[in-house]
């Protein structure tokens, strides 16, 4: 990187910043959603109260939750590992 | 003109400085999951310590050298290298003795910064592409983080506000574990890259390797090893300012504290412009702590935390030109062993008096000053 190239680029990177920023919110927001609805479900699951179909319902989302999670995760990873 | 001893002494101190890197960011990764007991202090350490390991060799594309955006390449010798890695060290161990989260690499731009003026002077400083690469991250990387943080904790909260605590603490640990250990990962891919970066420079600039040839296998080795051994020694004081200093997590702000780091982390490494990992914790653990009850921060602290990142660049520039102007005196290559032995002298004096107030890993989760203290004060003042 030269001192040329570099009075070229702007000092603020507004749409990386905005990028980073809805990224941040997309994946972040979603992993937390993700998990409480994961947590929130798993507890229903467990009430000996609820019905069997309900709590078959749940199972479901459970493992749903979990998958969406691991899925957000993997492609964390995959980003670490390739980087730009 | 090769000089291998000179080469020897830098490679050592990049090193050192991969080693403070190690322990100074330990608490972004971990803070929150130890402070709200997700994992035992010392398995976490040891955890985050092995996933460094595996980050440094995760991706082999070693980010373009941390100097080569903030000095002029071709003015760059070993004892510009030498003497910003020196101001770097100082002001990491300093800033770690007063147990402040502090960006290391910053530290170790600032000292590059010092040592190169001291050297050739104003000219050879990319002044735009610190401004670019210091201050714009600087500023922003808190701010995008707090405000995913303070989101994601009102809708955890909200989600599971009818579960009982009892039911929710797994999901919360193992979200806390999950984003740590990438936190983990994408510290060791990003920050160890940093340190073989710097070491590639050194070769390059000693002639022992072509500047176009890719950074040795044993580089990457020896910097994983230092940022490993780094993270597992635990940053305990930093870890306890963050953990518990800043505000008191519950899990649930530790769990969303902990995903917003790692997700603005991961974004931002994406889209081309790192965000230092210590603001970017920073922030989340600020966010989390104002958005659920009782919505404080001690903003004292905060106050030091922001003087310290303020001060880092300047502090960290005049220690790496002093190192630089001290070898310059006494001669390349007795300067580079006496200015070395001063900073190993000064990190041995300063853990010495840290111990008067040791942090460690069994006092780590000891319970602050309780936030409402003043206003308890306060009401018993006007009760009485």
């Amino acid at each position: 990187v030269s001192a040329t190239s570099l009075d070229a680029t702007p000092l603020v990177k507004w749409s990386a910043l905005g990028q980073i920023l809805l990224f941040s919110l997309l994946s972040g927001i979603g992993i937390v959603g993700l998990v409480s609805l994961g947590t929130f479900t798993l507890a229903r699951a467990r009430d000996r109260t609820t019905g069997s179909m309900s709590r078959y319902v749940n199972v479901v989302a459970v493992v749903l939750c979990v998958a969406g999670t691991l899925s957000v995760v993997g492609w964390g990873l995959y980003l670490i590992s390739h980087k730009s | 003109v090769q000089n291998s001893f000179v080469l020897v002494v830098v490679v050592l101190t990049a090193l050192a400085f991969d080693f403070t890197n190690g322990f100074h960011d330990t608490a972004n990764a971990l803070a929150p999951t130890i402070a709200t007991g997700a994992l035992r202090p010392k398995t976490a350490v040891a955890v985050s310590g092995i996933l460094n390991l595996a980050g440094a060799f995760l991706s082999l594309k070693v980010a373009a050298t941390i100097a080569s955006s903030i000095v002029v390449p071709d003015l760059v010798t070993l004892p510009v290298i030498f003497g910003g890695l020196a101001g770097a060290i100082v002001w990491n161990v300093t800033t770690w003795f007063f147990k402040i989260p502090s960006s290391s690499s910053h530290a170790l731009i600032g000292g590059v910064i010092g040592a190169m003026l001291a050297h050739a002077g104003f000219h050879a400083v990319l002044w735009r592409g610190i401004v670019s690469s210091v201050a714009v991250p600087g500023v922003s990387a808190p701010l995008v983080a707090l405000v995913v943080a303070a989101l994601a904790t009102m809708l955890v909260r909200r989600a599971t506000k009818n579960v009982e605590p009892k039911s929710s603490s797994l999901g919360m640990r193992v979200g806390q574990i999950g984003s740590s250990s990438l936190l983990s990962l994408a510290h060791g891919t990003n920050d160890a890259q940093k340190t073989m970066g710097v070491v590639t420079l050194a070769l390059i600039a000693n002639h022992s390797i072509s500047p176009t040839s890719s950074t040795p296998t044993w580089v990457i080795v020896v910097c994983a090893a230092a940022i490993s051994i780094g993270t597992f020694f635990g940053g305990w004081r930093i870890i306890r300012t963050m953990g518990h200093g800043v505000t008191t997590l519950a899990p649930n702000q530790g769990f969303a504290a902990q995903v917003a780091s790692s997700a603005v982390i991961l974004s931002s490494s994406h889209f081309g412009l790192p965000l230092s990992t210590t603001y970017v914790a920073t922030g989340s653990i600020v966010g989390a702590g104002v958005a659920a009850p009782p919505h404080r921060v001690r903003w004292h602290l905060l106050g030091r935390v922001a003087t310290a990142w303020i001060v880092t660049l300047p502090i960290a520039a005049l220690c790496g030109a002093a190192a630089f102007a001290a070898q310059s005196v006494m001669g390349i290559d007795g300067g580079v062993v006496v200015v070395g032995l001063v900073v190993a002298l000064y990190c041995a004096v300063i853990f010495v008096i840290s111990r008067r107030s040791a942090v460690t890993a069994g006092n780590v989760n000891e319970p602050w000053e309780p936030l409402a203290k003043v206003e308890e004060s306060v009401a018993m003042t006007s009760a009485a």
